[in-house]
């Protein structure tokens, strides 16, 4: 049998496949989401800073759902970076040491998926409504894909759950539904009474996201594991 | 509620990981456990004592006391 030094070395050409073949296919998908995305959308966000520059006006749902789509990305962007790289996920305190972000990486990788996913979402539909981006195929192709990839990131979440997290869960959801009934139900008795505006579908999206965040934080504050973040 | 987790799973020699890892459950509820921030539940808390082969009111502290 041969060791590992005796093995020999890979033909240069395959070397450099190994090497260069992944970023290239990365690169190129990568190229090729950018293009359909900028296809698809660039127009809806050059109409977006037109109407911000006062050549028309924007709706207070899209710019609500745009900032919580915009949040979203941000903070799965942050818990991603935190989930590939150990030094800055510990330095951030998102772990606790090397062996807690080897244990919690997984469950924090498909956390930043299915928050980039939800914010993706939220930032097409605020495209989508006040922009009048034509509900055709691509957008909807896209909601789609980004529907998948957050179904496919909870049912990830939910398999790595224990009983702790999903006793964070719970609470999470039970300050969420009686946020919502509360804030949602509340607005919507004075919309009934013509003392507001009616709640737009897209402003319903947007509370429920913004309390899911809101019972996430409460969840973990009660519990005292955000203590050691702040 | 107080408990005397931590105190037992030294005397094992058990990291908190492994202790994870015979109870089933992720090293955050351990660490959760151990350091009071989350109770756990009635299952667990058997386990927990059958596992250091001891009653759970040695492991987890209750202060109360009924009431005449």
């Amino acid at each position: 049998m041969m060791s590992a030094a005796q093995e020999p070395k890979p033909h240069l050409f395959v070397r450099l496949a190994k090497w260069l073949g992944l970023p290239l296919m990365g690169g190129f998908v990568f190229g090729v989401a950018i293009a359909t995305a900028d296809n698809t959308y660039g127009w809806g966000f050059d109409e977006l800073v037109a109407r911000a520059s006062g050549q028309g006006s924007i709706s207070v749902s899209s710019i609500v759902a745009l900032a919580v789509g915009a949040l979203l990305i941000l903070v799965s962007m942050v818990v991603a970076a935190g989930s590939l790289m150990p030094g800055y996920g510990i330095k951030a305190k998102m772990f606790e040491d090397r062996q807690d972000w080897e244990d919690q990486r997984g469950l924090h990788l498909m956390s930043a998926l299915g928050c980039f996913a939800w914010g993706a979402l939220m930032v097409i539909l605020a495209l989508v409504e006040p922009m009048a981006l034509p509900v055709g195929p691509p957008v909807l192709w896209s909601l789609a894909l980004f529907a998948v990839i957050l179904a496919y990131s909870c049912w990830q979440i939910v398999r790595r759950f224990d009983e702790l997290w999903h006793d964070l869960s719970k609470v999470m959801c039970t300050w969420a539904f009686y946020g919502a009934f509360v804030i949602g139900g509340g607005w919507s008795v004075l919309a009934h009474l013509g003392l507001a505006p009616v709640l737009a579908p897209l402003d319903w999206i947007s509370l429920l996201t913004i309390l899911s965040l809101v019972g996430s934080i409460i969840a973990n504050g009660q519990r005292g594991l955000l203590t050691d973040k702040l | 509620m107080l408990n005397r987790l931590k105190e037992h799973r030294e005397k094992h020699g058990w990291s908190q990981g492994e202790l994870a890892r015979r109870l089933g459950v992720s090293r955050q509820t351990i660490n959760a456990v151990e350091t009071d921030k989350y109770d756990p539940s009635l299952p667990l808390a058997l386990r927990m004592a059958k596992l250091f082969g001891v009653n759970v009111p040695d492991l987890f502290i209750d202060n109360w006391e009924p009431s005449e």
